[in-house]
Formats: C-alpha cells, sequence, structure tokens
C-alpha cells in the first residue's frame, strides 16, 4: 500500500517537476506562470497593460494572417449562395421597393426635417472624430462578443467611443493598443446602453443575450402595453456615453400580455461586420455657449477668443435657422406639389372615366352602322340575282324550253348558281 | 519506419505540423467550441494537445503549448492565461499517463482523455463564469465534452497513420 503511495508521488512529482532534454521550463513552472498572468490580468497595472498591449498588437496581426484564408473561403461561399438565390431575392425585392417607393417621399421630407431640428434644437452632442476601421478579427466565442478593428491609439481612438455599422450602432471601444482596437458588441451580456422605445417614448436599457439578439432590461411591467412588436430602439443619449437617435434595432415578437422579457433584433448583422465607423461625440451646448457670450459681450474685458467663438456661433445659429427655412420652404412646395399632383390624378381618373363612356358609345354605334352595312351589301346581292334571273333565268329553269338541256328547279341553290353564272351551267 | 525517416528536411516538417495546426486553431477566427450548431461543438485544441503530448515528439514543447494558450485567450479576449493553465494541466495529464503507461492502450487512453477533459473544462468553465458572471450552460458543456471525447478516437486513429506512415517514430 505504501509501496504504491509512494510510485504515484514520484510519478506526480517527476511530472510536474522533470525537465526533458530541450525543455527549458518544467510543467509546474509554466503552470506556475498561467496562474500569474491570470490573477495579474485582473489587476490595472500600467508596466503590464504595455505589455500586454504589445502581445495583443502581434497576435492580433497573425490572427488576421491566419485567418484570411478561412475569410477567403467564406467570401466564395456566400458569393455562390447569393449567385444561386439571385433570382428568388431579385423578386422579393421588386416587390419591396415597390412598397418602399410610395413611402419614400414622405419619409425623406420627415428625415431631413428630423435630421435639422435634431441638430438645432435638443442635439449638443456633436461627432468630434470619424474613423473608418476594417474588422480584422472576430472570433467567435459565447462569453465575449466582440471584434478588433485596425486602428488604434495612434489613429486617435479612445475608450468609450462609439461603433457604428452604417448609421447602426453596433459597439464600443473596450480595449485600445497602438494600431489595433477591441471593440465590445451589443449583443454581449457586458453590454448595457440607455435606449429610448418608440413611438411612446419608453426609456430602457438593452442588454446584449450573448447570441445575435438583446433584451431589454430595468423596464417595469406597466410599460409593457405601450411596448408592441416592431417597435424601434434607439439610444436615449442618457449619460451621454453614445449620441440620442442612433438606431439600435426592433422589438422582435413582443405580445404585451403574454411576453416575459422583450427582445431586441439589433438592425446590424454582428457575424457580417467587415468596415466600420468609430465615432466620439463631444458635448457642445450651443444654446448656453451663446447665451455666455452673448452675456460676455456686455462686459468690457472681452477676449479676442470669445469674441470669435461668439461670431462663429452667431454665423451658424444663423446658417442653421436659414437652413431650417429653406427645408420648411421645401417642405412646403412638395405638400403644394403633392397636393396639385392629387388634383391632376383625380382629374385625370374623371377624364378616363368620360373617354371611357364615350369610346363605349361610339363602339356601339360603329356596330349598328357595320350592321346596317351588312344589309346593304345583302340587298345589293338581291338586286343583282333579280336582274339576272329576268336575263337568264329561263336558260336555268325547268321548262318545256329545256326539255333536253340541264336545269334546275326555280329557287333551288343550283338554279341560283347557274342565273348568277348568267346561265352557264 | 515512416516514408520520410531519412529525409530529414520532410521528417523535420511533418514533426512540426501538429504544432502548426495548434497554433492555426488558436490563431484563426473559426473555433470549433462555437459553432452556433446545436449539439456539436467540440475542443480541437485538446485533441491536439493531449495526443501530442503523449507521443513526445519534437518540436511540439510545453513552452509552445503554453505560448498557444496565450494567443488563445488574447485572440478571444479572455483573461490572459486561462487557456495555457488549462492546456498545461492536459500536458501534466499526458505526462502522467504516459509516465505510468507500459504498455499504451487506445481504450485507457480513451478513457483517461475523458476524465481529464471534464476536469480541465469544468476549471476552465468555472473561471470563467466567475470572471464573466454569466451561468454554466451545462448541457453544452456535456455535449462538448462527450463530442471531444467521441472525436478523439477518429482524430487518434488519423493522428496514428501520420505518426506511422510519416514521421516513422516507433510508437513509445
Amino acid at each position: 500500500m505504501g509501496h504504491d503511495r509512494d510510485d504515484f508521488l514520484i510519478s506526480i512529482r517527476s511530472t510536474f517537476l522533470k525537465k526533458d532534454n530541450k525543455q527549458k521550463l518544467s510543467l509546474f513552472t509554466l503552470i506556475l506562470i498561467s496562474i500569474i498572468l491570470l490573477i495579474s490580468s485582473s489587476y490595472d497595472l500600467k508596466y503590464l497593460n504595455y505589455v500586454k498591449s504589445g502581445i495583443n498588437e502581434v497576435i492580433y496581426r497573425l490572427s488576421r494572417v491566419a485567418s484570411a484564408p478561412e475569410k477567403k473561403l467564406s467570401y466564395l461561399f456566400s458569393q455562390a449562395e447569393n449567385h444561386l438565390n439571385v433570382y428568388s431575392k431579385l423578386e422579393v425585392l421588386e416587390n419591396e421597393l415597390k412598397d418602399q417607393k410610395s413611402e419614400e417621399t414622405s419619409l425623406e421630407i420627415l428625415k431631413f426635417e428630423n435630421i435639422k431640428l435634431k441638430q438645432q434644437l435638443d442635439d449638443y452632442l456633436v461627432s468630434d472624430i470619424l474613423i473608418f476601421a476594417k474588422v480584422i478579427v472576430d472570433k467567435k466565442s459565447p462569453f465575449l462578443k466582440s471584434v478588433i478593428i485596425n486602428k488604434g491609439s495612434r489613429d486617435g481612438l479612445k475608450l468609450g467611443m462609439s461603433i457604428l455599422d452604417q448609421d447602426y450602432l453596433v459597439g464600443k471601444i473596450i480595449e485600445v493598443n497602438y494600431s489595433t482596437s477591441r471593440a465590445l458588441l451589443l449583443s454581449d451580456i457586458n453590454s448595457n446602453i440607455p435606449v429610448t422605445i418608440s413611438p411612446n417614448y419608453v426609456q430602457a436599457n438593452v442588454t446584449g443575450s450573448g447570441t445575435f439578439s438583446g433584451k431589454i432590461n430595468f423596464l417595469p411591467k406597466k410599460f409593457f402595453s405601450k411596448i408592441k412588436s416592431g417597435s424601434i430602439v434607439y439610444t436615449s443619449g442618457t449619460a451621454g456615453i453614445f449620441k440620442s437617435g442612433i438606431p439600435v434595432g426592433r422589438v422582435k415578437d413582443f405580445d404585451p400580455n403574454s411576453s416575459k422579457e422583450i427582445q431586441i433584433d439589433f438592425f446590424s448583422d454582428f457575424s457580417q461586420l467587415q468596415y466600420v465607423s468609430v465615432r466620439s461625440f463631444i458635448e457642445k451646448d450651443i444654446k448656453s455657449a451663446f447665451t455666455s457670450n452673448v452675456q460676455n459681450t456686455n462686459t468690457d474685458d472681452i477676449g479676442a477668443d470669445e469674441n470669435f467663438i461668439l461670431s462663429q456661433l452667431d454665423e451658424k445659429l444663423q446658417k442653421l435657422l436659414a437652413e431650417k427655412k429653406i427645408y420648411e420652404d421645401l417642405r412646403t412646395q412638395i405638400e403644394n406639389e403633392n397636393n396639385n399632383l392629387k388634383q391632376d390624378l383625380n382629374r385625370l381618373q374623371n377624364e378616363n372615366f368620360d373617354f371611357k363612356k364615350k369610346t363605349k358609345d361610339q363602339e356601339k354605334l360603329i356596330e349598328n352602322q357595320a350592321k346596317a352595312l351588312d344589309a346593304k351589301k345583302v340587298d345589293a346581292k338581291k338586286i343583282k340575282f333579280l336582274e339576272l334571273n329576268l336575263l337568264y333565268g329561263h336558260k336555268c329553269a325547268n321548262n318545256v324550253k329545256n326539255i333536253f338541256k340541264k336545269s334546275f328547279k326555280v329557287g333551288s341553290p343550283e338554279y341560283r348558281t347557274c342565273v348568277l353564272n348568267k346561265g352557264k351551267k | 519506419m515512416g516514408r520520410f525517416q531519412k529525409n530529414f528536411i520532410f521528417k523535420k516538417l511533418f514533426l512540426i505540423l501538429p504544432i502548426f495546426f495548434l497554433y492555426i486553431s488558436v490563431l484563426s477566427e473559426f473555433d470549433a467550441n462555437y459553432l452556433n450548431i446545436d449539439y456539436l461543438s467540440f475542443n480541437f485544441a485538446y485533441i491536439l494537445i493531449f495526443y501530442w503530448s503523449l507521443k513526445k515528439i519534437d518540436y511540439f514543447g510545453y513552452l509552445s503549448i503554453f505560448f498557444a494558450g496565450i494567443i488563445n485567450d488574447v485572440v478571444s479576449g479572455l483573461p490572459i492565461g486561462l487557456s495555457s493553465f488549462s492546456y498545461m494541466l492536459i500536458c501534466v495529464a499526458a505526462r502522467y499517463l504516459r509516465s505510468i503507461t507500459l504498455r499504451p492502450n487506445i481504450i485507457n487512453d480513451w478513457i483517461f482523455f475523458l476524465i481529464i477533459i471534464s476536469l480541465v473544462n469544468s476549471i476552465y468553465y468555472s473561471i470563467i463564469s466567475f470572471i464573466f458572471k454569466t451561468e454554466i450552460d451545462y448541457i453544452f458543456l456535456i455535449v462538448n465534452n462527450f463530442s471531444t471525447f467521441l472525436l478523439y478516437f477518429f482524430c487518434r486513429y488519423i493522428f496514428d497513420l501520420y505518426y506511422e506512415y510519416l514521421i516513422g517514430q516507433p510508437n513509445v
């Protein structure tokens, strides 16, 4: 018994501590280093962060190279799939296009108006930096939904910046290296953003679910009735992390009476991210800045810089007001045009109806005339037959004169033919 | 006797390939652990490490495996050292099995592999859930464990062929 235990201990000791020929470190040392690294990663040490940043930098680049064939292959597969589905997709898209076109005009007007009014009135968070970046690594993991982009601190990226795919929010920067960064996606369970749910402006928080969707958190059940399936979710701008009004996603399959939680379908497909834009929003209270600068103009100690800022703000305000006027005029003009077009359409429809009615009457008239014409033609044929009958009837009819000739009974079709042929049988 | 036992360059190449595969599997975006397919996920790195550590070939050293773990952590965004720790535990198990085994037996190895990956996965997911505050998905864990265990048998067959025909060292 004791002997067995000794053997076991010797084996264990040899496993952990013995080094082979080409081995520089024992397994025990390597395990120890792993544990030290694991513990140290939970501390925010400046020098360690530099080392980690360097390691990340190298490994992200290597990972990009190693993933290149796989990416190319998946790209080829998706291209082939697109080619195969092109006809069915086209049909669907054509139908969608028809539906969308009708809504497009009114939507455009509202969009312009919305953007301009937002800039003018309530939105004092303005885009400061806009950087386009390429997604270099998108490692699938259930624990951390993140992507690595090819822009870092040298490009001006900072922690907390927003990541957008076109106009849709996809996440924020959580790790910045010299030339690469890691962005946490909205679908990650650690992601938590304040949002507004339209159309009733319900305020809530969206958390990632660890899959490709999100869910609404911190929303009392009494607000459920204000939300319906398909409601659009925007960033609310609360806490100043994100600008307000960035589209996030849409409420999916929600029934206020039976659903226990609210699921969100993000607008952007996080598995297909190739290029993203990184934006930071700085707080710039135009109104207060303007007011304070106006007040400052009354004092004598106003500086040249303040004067400059004041004139800039004034100029900007004037421009915005002018733009607003232009857009209002444009909207009025389009509305008028729209009304005119509607009136024209009604008039044309009425004309069309009258024209159709007239056409029907005329068709009837033509039909009657054609019938009369046919009748006249028949009459002319009869007259011609009677004339010929007087002249050649005796040659064709059965009578004594024609006893030795071929003759026909009067009124028979043969007789009629004979008369029309002027007595020739 | 392997086909390329006398050709130094080829032999070296075939010795390097297993560690090369390990590095590719940790560096690339593809991860068999998270295939997004229900009831199908496996840990290819564990199979590679266990088999080749058991074989104890050159160029598949513990330091290389340790660095592969570091890379895996960096690429996956996990705390640095976690995968290295798991990989090292697999190496310890493989080395221990090697030291106590006189005549290698596939069934023994296979069952030992199941026990060790269950242990390592449990430690791995416990640490992760502790750090990321996520609930452990036991179904996923069991499926992953079992798939890796089943796949080991198939991979072992392929690796044995590779080992005997291309490298040509006798089974140790």
